[in-house]
C-alpha cells in the first residue's frame, strides 16, 4: 500500500467558547489512498466536523492534520477539494464563471482558472449548462456544481460531505455514478448518515461515531463480521445500529 | 463585461449618474471660477454617497456565504475587488462626471484637482463602508446603517458644514470667486478618507486567506490608524491654524489686468470678459463724483480689499445692474478702508454710488431697501444747488461704518 497523502494526527477539536462540546479528543486516521472511502456515522458523529477539519476550513484545537507530510493550510486549500453539504449558487453567474470565479479563488490565474473550470465542467457532465445561471440549477445539477468546484483545483484529495442528501432516487444515481468516475490519487472520501449508500462501488468503510472510530475496513468485511456473524444482526441496518449505539441514525 | 451586468453596474450607474448632474445643477450656480463651481456641484455627493453605499451592501448580501467555504488563498479584499470592481470604481466615476457636467466646469487648479479628487475618495469610501457593513451584519442591517450612516454624515455630521465633502449653506464663503478651500482642509479631508479606506480595506482583507495571519491583519489595522493619526498631528502640528474640514483661504490666482478709459481693471482670469463693461461703469461715475468732489476710480480689482483700489465682483451669473451695484459697494468700503458690515449708514452710501452709475431707485430698492434708496435720492437732490452739501452728507456716513469682522 502507498503512503496516504492525507492524515489526521492526533486531532482534538471542541464547539463553543464558553461551554465546549469536545467533538475528537486524540483522533488519528488517515485517508486510503487510490480507494473510495465511505464515511459513515449517524447524524452528530463528527462526519462533517471530520472532514471540514481535513479540508483546512475548520483549525483544529489540537494535533494537525498533514497533506504529503506536511502540516499546511494552505498546502490543504491546494491539494484537497472539498464540497460542502450546502453549495451556494452565486449571485448571477453562470455555471462557467463560478467554477471558474472558484478556481481563481483557490490560487489559479485566471488563465489557468479558465481551463481548469472547463475540464471540471466536463467531468460533471454539465457541458450543456455552461452559460445557464447557477441560481436556476435543480438541486441535482447544483450538486455537480459543487462537485466541479471541489475538483477545479486538481487536487490529490477529494472530501464529499454528504453529496446525495436531498436528491430523489434518479438524481442520487446519477451522481454516485459521477463520482464513482473520479479518480483521485490520494483517495475520495464520502460522508453520509444513510446506510442505503453503502454500495459496492466504495473501496472502504468508516463508521465515525461519538468522533471515535468504530470500524475500518471493506464493505465484504462489515457485512461478514456484523451481518452474517452467528447470532449478530441480520440486515445491514441493524449492524450499524449496533455498532454506533444503537437507535440514533 | 459580464461582471459589469452582474454586479448591478450596468443599470446603477447611469441612475446614479443622472441623480447626482440633476441635483448638482438644480443647486449650482455658475460662478466661473472652477473650483467654486465644482465644490458647488460635489452637493451630488448628498445623493450619491449615501445610494452608492446602500446599494453595495445590497449587492453583497450573499457574497460572504459563497465565498467563505471556497477556502480561498486569497483576500478577502481581492474577492471583493474581483466581484464588485465595476462597481467601487464606476460609482466615483459617476459622480465626479456628474459633478463635472452640473458645475459645468473643467479643473485648472490645484484645488479643483483636489475637490475631484475629494468627490471620488468619498463615494469609494461610501462603496466600501457598504461593503464592511453587509460583511459584518444582515442585509436588513446593513443596507439602513450604510444609507443613513452617510446620510447622517454628510447632512448633520462634521461634513455638514464642510466646504469639500458638503456645501449645503450657501452663504458658506467657501469657493467664491476671491477664496478656495484651504490646504489644511484638502489635508484634513483626504487623511480621513483615506484612513477610513485603508482601515475597512484591512477589515475586509484577512476573510479566510492563509496568506494574512490574523496578527499581520491587525498590525496593518493599526499601522494605518497610527499613520493616519501621525500625518494628521503633523499636519495640525506644522499647520499654523487648526485641522478643520470647514477651513477657507484667500484665492492666491495672478489676476488678469488691463487698461481702458484710463482705468486698470484687475480681474480672475475667467472673468476677463468683464473687464470692458466694469470700465465703462467706472468711466461714467467718474464725472459725476469729481461732480460732488469725490475721489474719482482709477483702478478696480476684483476679489478682497486691496489699497488704493476699489474692488469688485465680476462673476459670470451678475447682471450689468449687479456690476453697477457691486462698483457701488466697492467704492463704499474702499473710503470706508476696510470691508464694511451691514449697517443703515453703508446701505444709503452705497445707494447713492449706485444712483450715481446711473441706476435707477427702482432697481436699488429692492436690494438695500425703501429707507436708504430715500435717504439717497434726498441727498441728490442737492447736487443742482450744493454739491459740496452731496459730499458732506456722503463722508458723514461712511464715517458711520463699521468694519465686517473677517473669519
Amino acid at each position: 500500500m502507498s503512503e496516504p497523502v492525507l492524515e489526521a494526527a492526533g486531532l482534538r477539536f471542541s464547539y463553543g467558547r464558553l461551554r465546549r462540546t469536545r467533538v475528537f479528543d486524540d483522533f488519528t486516521w488517515q485517508v486510503a489512498p487510490h480507494e473510495t472511502t465511505l464515511l459513515l456515522g449517524p447524524n452528530g458523529a463528527g462526519k462533517s466536523t471530520l472532514l471540514r477539519l481535513l479540508s483546512g476550513f475548520d483549525r483544529p484545537t489540537g494535533g494537525e492534520v498533514r497533506v504529503g507530510g506536511v502540516a499546511s493550510r494552505r498546502e490543504l486549500f491546494r491539494r484537497v477539494g472539498w464540497m460542502p453539504q450546502d453549495v451556494q449558487p452565486g449571485r448571477g453567474m453562470t455555471v462557467a464563471e463560478q467554477v471558474e470565479y472558484v478556481a481563481w479563488v483557490g490560487g489559479l490565474s485566471r488563465r489557468q482558472a479558465r481551463d481548469a473550470a472547463g475540464e471540471a465542467i466536463s467531468r460533471v457532465d454539465l457541458d450543456d449548462k455552461r452559460a445557464v445561471r447557477t441560481d436556476r440549477l435543480s438541486g441535482g445539477q447544483l450538486r455537480r456544481v459543487g462537485l466541479a468546484q471541489a475538483l477545479v483545483r486538481r487536487g490529490d484529495v477529494l472530501l464529499l460531505d454528504e453529496p446525495t442528501a436531498g436528491l430523489d432516487p434518479a438524481q442520487t444515481l446519477g451522481f454516485r455514478a459521477l463520482v464513482k468516475d473520479i479518480a483521485c490519487p490520494g483517495g475520495v472520501v464520502i460522508s453520509t448518515h444513510q446506510i442505503s449508500d453503502l454500495v459496492d462501488d466504495v473501496d472502504r468503510v468508516v463508521i465515525l461515531a461519538d468522533g471515535r472510530i468504530r470500524f475500518d475496513g471493506t464493505p465484504a468485511g462489515f457485512v461478514q463480521q456484523h451481518v452474517s456473524a452467528a447470532g449478530g444482526a441480520t440486515t445491514l441496518a441493524e449492524a450499524f445500529s449496533a455498532i454506533v449505539g444503537g437507535g440514533r441514525h | 463585461m459580464r461582471a459589469v451586468v452582474r454586479s448591478g453596474a450596468a443599470w446603477f450607474l447611469p441612475v446614479l449618474f443622472a441623480l447626482a448632474a440633476w441635483y448638482g445643477a438644480r443647486l449650482t450656480v455658475p460662478i466661473g471660477y472652477a473650483a467654486g463651481d465644482l465644490a458647488q456641484a460635489g452637493i451630488g455627493l448628498y445623493v450619491a454617497a449615501p445610494a452608492t453605499a446602500a446599494f453595495m451592501a445590497l449587492q453583497y448580501r450573499g457574497f460572504t456565504s459563497l465565498t467563505r467555504p471556497l477556502r480561498s488563498v486569497r483576500s478577502g479584499l481581492r474577492l471583493a475587488v474581483r466581484a464588485w470592481w465595476p462597481l467601487l470604481l464606476g460609482a466615483p466615476t459617476a459622480l465626479c462626471l456628474a459633478v463635472l457636467v452640473s458645475g459645468r466646469a473643467v479643473p485648472d487648479d490645484g484645488p479643483a484637482w483636489a475637490l475631484l479628487a475629494i468627490d471620488f475618495l468619498t463615494v469609494l469610501t461610501a462603496g466600501l463602508t457598504g461593503l464592511a457593513c453587509a460583511w459584518a451584519f444582515p442585509a436588513v442591517v446593513a443596507v439602513p446603517l450604510a444609507a443613513v450612516g452617510w446620510f447622517a454624515w454628510i447632512g448633520y455630521g462634521p461634513a455638514s458644514a464642510s466646504t469639500l465633502v458638503h456645501n449645503l449653506d450657501s452663504t458658506f464663503g467657501c469657493c467664491s470667486s476671491d477664496t478656495r478651500p484651504a490646504a489644511v482642509a484638502v489635508q484634513a479631508t483626504l487623511l480621513l478618507l483615506l484612513v477610513t479606506s485603508a482601515s475597512i480595506a484591512c477589515l475586509l482583507a484577512p476573510a479566510r486567506s492563509p496568506r494574512i495571519p490574523r496578527l499581520l491583519v491587525a498590525v496593518a489595522l493599526v499601522a494605518a490608524l497610527a499613520a493616519g493619526f501621525g500625518a494628521g498631528a503633523a499636519t495640525l502640528g506644522t499647520s499654523d491654524r487648526p485641522l478643520d474640514l470647514t477651513a477657507t483661504e484667500p484665492r492666491t490666482t495672478s489676476l488678469t489686468c488691463r487698461t481702458t478709459y484710463d482705468v486698470e481693471v484687475c480681474l480672475w482670469p475667467e472673468n476677463g470678459d468683464r473687464a470692458v463693461a466694469l470700465a465703462r461703469i467706472v468711466n461714467a461715475l467718474g464725472p459725476e463724483l469729481r461732480l460732488l468732489g469725490l475721489a474719482p476710480v482709477h483702478r478696480l480689482v476684483q476679489g478682497g480689499p486691496v489699497p488704493d483700489a476699489v474692488s469688485v465682483e465680476a462673476g459670470a451669473g451678475l447682471s450689468s445692474q449687479d456690476l453697477r451695484l457691486g462698483v457701488a459697494s466697492g467704492y463704499v468700503d474702499a473710503r470706508a478702508g476696510c470691508r464694511s458690515a451691514p449697517s443703515a449708514a453703508r446701505d444709503r452710501s452705497v445707494a447713492l454710488v449706485a444712483l450715481l452709475t446711473g441706476l435707477r431707485p427702482d432697481d436699488v430698492v429692492p436690494r438695500l431697501g425703501t429707507g436708504p434708496v430715500a435717504a439717497a435720492e434726498d441727498a441728490l437732490a442737492l447736487r443742482e444747488r450744493t454739491p459740496p452739501e452731496v459730499a458732506r452728507w456722503f463722508r458723514a456716513s461712511v464715517a458711520e461704518i463699521r468694519c465686517a469682522r473677517t473669519r
